[in-house]
């Protein structure tokens, strides 16, 4: 189980990095920075919401790997706290959460149609 | 031939970590741990999911820490955005906060995405703060 977990995480933390790297290359710091810390959270938030339903990701290790290792490596928070130090709490940062919640239940929702779905047929 | 640039004896000591394909490995080595380090202690459920406040916070503890210290730029890069990265998580929150959203518990949601926010951030403030 930890192999997968490590795997995942490991392939989701070099995502985050190179991602946000190339997003530091196209904008000034702080908006790069709250870009790039966005992009990566609520792709990695939708990821998750599709893993908890969708039939593909159902075995234990997909599990391991997809949801608790790269969704979960993917996304970050230790860097939101640091902006939010950095910055202040603006309200950027409150429609991330809210958006994050709101993109989780939009790949739920979506990974339960596929499941519905596949059930009928 | 005399070396030149790059291969000049001594132009990179110090910086050990200036290859990016590297830098890149040890983050990718770095999050790992934490994601499985994260994974153990996520396990901590409750009435709230207090693995998950638990794992933000030591994120942030492990991210002051090394902002505090004397680390190298590319060290600092593979504590924060490897390990503290790895350990930390956006989507645990997102799945907490729905969860209790389609339980219909509103309170318990708010409640979830508030103190991951204020408890992390009270603990990056003591440590900058004691350090």
């Amino acid at each position: 189980m930890a192999g997968y977990v490590f795997l995942g995480g490991a392939l989701g933390s070099m995502l985050r990095y190179l991602l946000s790297e190339v997003i530091s290359l196209n904008a000034e710091f702080p908006t790069s920075e709250l870009i790039a810390l966005t992009t990566v959270n609520l792709l990695g938030a939708y990821f998750l919401g599709l893993t908890a339903r969708l039939p593909y990701f159902q075995t234990l290790w997909c599990k391991w790997l997809w949801a608790y290792g790269f969704a979960g490596g993917f996304t970050t928070m230790s860097a939101v706290t640091l902006f939010i130090d950095i910055h202040g709490l603006t309200w950027e940062i409150f429609a991330m959460l809210l958006a994050g919640v709101a993109v989780y239940g939009a790949g739920w929702h979506q990974g339960r149609r596929v499941q519905q779905r596949q059930t009928v047929e | 031939m005399e070396p030149a640039g790059t291969r000049v004896a001594g132009f990179n000591k110090g910086k050990l970590l200036n290859n990016p394909v590297l830098l890149t490995l040890l983050i990718g080595v770095f999050g790992g741990i934490g994601s499985v380090a994260r994974v153990f202690i996520m396990r901590w459920q409750g009435v709230m999911p207090f693995g998950l406040f638990l794992t933000n916070g030591l994120a942030a503890l492990l991210v002051a820490y090394f902002h505090a210290g004397h680390l190298v730029q590319d060290y600092l890069l593979v504590g924060v955005i490897g390990l503290a990265g790895g350990l930390s998580t956006f989507s645990g929150i997102a799945q907490a906060g729905f969860d209790f959203y389609h339980r219909g518990r509103i309170a318990q949601m708010l409640l979830t995405l508030a103190i991951n926010i204020v408890f992390p951030l009270l603990i990056l403030t003591l440590v900058f703060w004691l350090a």
